[in-house]
């Protein structure tokens, strides 16, 4: 994981703004198939249901919620892909 | 980690019940588990390759038609058709009835190439063994 200032770098971005539940996690797992274990995925989401989604899909999954915060009214994550995804 | 199976039955077509009953396999699919969907009765009609409609909606549904439709304008929700290749893509199977494909007189080729191959409920009860069943 790379980590520029207090920013962590991710691989690639998921854009899920405006699709709503559980269409941001489905991306994000697509997306993370595609990278190397150990990058990182970044996820915009505006559907508030990513709060809950995000860290029960992750921790099922074993891949790593890095952060997750509310940025009016954008929901910025990123997660760290885990071998099993 | 529980990686249990998850079967829906699609009946009904009504579009509202065929979207969220998608969108629960989406999630399990998210997660690392094996979905199949056995398709019955007006539930078929979206397989068809020349489909009556796209988008129709029992009495339940037709009360909510204009916030479907405008969020599936919007791109708020996806198409039927778009989350079946979603679907798809992660490891779905599409099984069709071949009871109810005689009912309605369909034919195997009428189908969208989505479909993996039509069985009875017998078949389908064996594959899914002990997994999740839904009923929509």
């Amino acid at each position: 994981m790379d980590i520029v200032g207090n920013r962590i770098k991710a691989k690639s971005k998921v854009d899920a703004i405006g699709l709503f539940c559980p269409i941001p996690v489905v991306k994000l797992k697509l997306e993370l198939e595609k990278v190397r274990v150990g990058e990182v995925v970044e996820l915009l989401a505006d559907d508030p249901g990513v709060c809950e989604d995000l860290p029960a899909w992750c921790k099922e999954t074993n891949n790593k919620l890095l952060s997750l915060e509310n940025r009016e009214g954008i929901f910025v994550a990123y997660v760290e892909r885990h071998e099993t995804n | 980690m529980n990686k249990q199976g998850l079967s829906i039955i699609f009946h009904s077509s009504s579009y509202d019940r065929l979207y969220h009953g998608l969108s629960i396999a989406l999630a399990a699919l998210a997660l690392g588990r094996e979905v199949r969907f056995f398709f019955t009765y007006w539930a078929l009609e979206y397989l068809r390759r020349k489909k009556p409609s796209t988008f129709k909606l029992d009495r339940e549904g037709k009360a909510h038609q204009e916030i479907l439709e405008y969020n599936i304008k919007k791109g708020h929700i996806l198409k039927i058709s778009e989350l079946f290749d979603q679907a798809k893509i992660m490891g779905a199977k599409f099984y069709a009835c071949t009871n109810s494909m005689g009912l309605l007189n369909i034919a195997r080729d009428e189908f969208i190439d989505v479909v993996d191959r039509s069985m009875g409920i017998a078949t389908f009860l064996t594959e899914t063994s002990n997994g999740q069943i839904l009923f929509i």
